[in-house]
């Protein structure tokens, strides 16, 4: 782990200098103007739904972009054969996306205080916006170890987004029963809108429990048994 | 004196594939030796190569290095390995120096790496991106990377690939530099003529199998057909001549050549390693 820090900072700077920290906030700039333009009645509606955007399914584009921009290069093999774990390069990767999902979540608090003098509870949504990236970027992963390149995924991305969405819009339309309802949160997507929601409601931790653990399923599963052994295989490979 | 890596019955099978790509290979590597793995292409160096540097595993047979199984060291192996891979892998839009920094972070022992950027000519270039860098300064670039650690054992594959001939000599003369040093050195190449000029011992490999393991020069005498070949003028017409160097000074026809004709060039013919490299791997 002693290697983790420099690997993060690599990370961050190469993020930076691809231009992929770049494109997202400029990305985020677009929500800034809408929550900017609007009543704050209306911001504080449409947050969730940013937030949540932006932190699931901008990041796994980003995270695809970083991702064959390094395939390219081959450098994950360069990085192989120095004193560090797979797992450790892999875990900078992740916390570096959630980290440029943080600077979107930051920058509409600061829209919120700024033009709307209100806030939400900024340590809340990090949380939830964390655990929505991680949901995200694992799925993300699958995507982009099922596609040959950045428009192979881009094709299967359109069609994983709205696989996505769905359960959001059968709720939101009352298409399925309440009885029901809880195979929607097997989206990500979803369950972090769940999650984001509760922020605007009063705190119950039963829910906040469901949510919780609702997100880290797919990480917790897919990340040591495909993620991790795929890592290693596609760095080797290029 | 013990081997730095000892291969023992080494095979590898790719799980898309049938067949192993490599086959009860067997090795010895001695401390402070210039190993040439050589063979056609597909014929296992890259495959033995990725399996010594632990990128590979899922063989069978024995990889010892300094006497302990490959597969029992954890990462800190790397410590003491370099790895120059064919492809130059760098950051393309990071500058050489950021590079070089990030790379370094990730050892516990660094060299002075801006003095051998300097060695490699490419000190006035440190702060450009190495994206601008041609394909030479980009091989001397991934050539400095594999010495960042300092490293007891280095690996190359095809390093003066893409260099022109100054800047090959360059490199050469840091790589035997590195040999004076007592450094184990590990290359894979093509070219038969820096595999004369650095290594001390070659292996050849073709379809998975090891061929022949000997140094150039052992091969050079092996496979050699030691002639002389002349041209000479009879009758304004240019004739041309070879003759086995052996029992030459008694051979009449040379000798008559010799006192009646006049010369118009006489060489030596040794066999070369390229034509050594073409028998032993079956013309492939």
């Amino acid at each position: 782990m002693n290697k983790f820090l420099p690997l993060l900072k690599g990370e961050i700077i190469r993020l930076w200098r691809y231009k992929i920290t770049l494109f997202g906030l400029l990305v985020s700039v677009m929500w800034l103007l809408i929550i900017a333009l609007v009543s704050e009645q209306e911001a504080n509606a449409l947050l969730p739904q940013l937030l949540i955007i932006d932190s699931g399914l901008m990041s796994i584009l980003l995270l695809a972009a970083s991702y064959f921009y390094e395939k390219q290069e081959g450098t994950m093999k360069a990085v192989l054969v120095s004193p560090t774990h797979a797992g450790v390069l892999l875990l900078s990767k992740v916390i570096g996306a959630i980290l440029g999902s943080f600077i979107s979540v930051l920058l509409l608090w600061l829209t919120m205080v700024l033009v709307h003098q209100s806030d939400f509870p900024i340590f809340g949504a990090l949380y939830w916006i964390g655990l929505t990236t991680l949901g995200h970027i694992s799925l993300g992963y699958v995507l982009i170890y099922l596609s040959g390149d950045f428009m192979d995924l881009l094709l299967k991305y359109t069609g994983f987004a709205l696989l996505l969405f769905v359960p959001i819009i059968l709720v939101s339309f009352n298409i399925i029963p309440s009885s029901l309802q809880w195979i929607a949160n097997l989206s990500p997507t979803y369950a972090g809108q769940t999650g984001m929601l509760q922020l605007w409601q009063p705190f119950d931790f039963i829910d906040f429990l469901i949510t919780s653990v609702l997100l880290v399923i797919y990480p917790s599963v897919l990340f040591p048994f495909y993620i991790l052994p795929q890592f290693r295989k596609e760095a080797i490979r290029v | 004196m013990q081997p730095v890596y000892e291969v023992k019955d080494l095979s590898f099978r790719y799980s898309s594939k049938k067949d192993p790509v490599v086959q009860h290979l067997n090795l010895s590597i001695m401390p402070g030796q210039i190993f040439g793995l050589l063979g056609p292409s597909g014929a296992g160096k890259s495959t033995t190569q990725k399996i010594l540097i632990k990128l590979l595993s899922g063989y069978t047979g024995e990889v010892l290095y300094l006497g302990k199984p490959l597969k029992l060291l954890n990462q800190n192996y790397y410590e003491h390995i370099g790895v120059g891979f064919e492809m130059p892998v760098h950051f393309n839009k990071l500058t050489a120096l950021e590079n070089l920094q990030y790379f370094s972070s990730l050892y516990k022992n660094t060299i002075d790496y801006r003095s051998l950027m300097t060695k490699v000519g490419l000190a006035e270039a440190l702060n450009q991106p190495v994206g601008q860098y041609s394909k030479g300064m980009k091989m001397r670039l991934n050539f400095v990377k594999a010495l960042l650690n300092n490293p007891q054992v280095l690996f190359l594959d095809e390093p003066t690939n893409g260099l022109d001939p100054s800047n090959a000599r360059i490199i050469k003369d840091l790589i035997l530099e590195e040999k004076k040093k007592g450094k184990t050195i590990l290359i894979t190449t093509h070219l038969m003529g820096d595999v004369e000029e650095l290594c001390d011992e070659v292996a050849f490999i073709a379809n998975g199998k090891l061929l022949e393991t000997a140094s150039p020069k052992s091969l050079k005498l092996k496979y050699g057909k030691r002639n002389v070949k002349i041209e000479y003028l009879e009758n304004e017409a240019l004739m041309a001549k070879t003759f086995a160097m052996d029992g030459l000074s008694q051979n009449r026809d040379f000798q008559s050549i010799l006192q009646s004709k006049k010369l118009v060039t006489m060489h030596s013919q040794e066999t070369s390693l390229d034509q050594i490299f073409i028998e032993i791997t079956g013309g492939k």
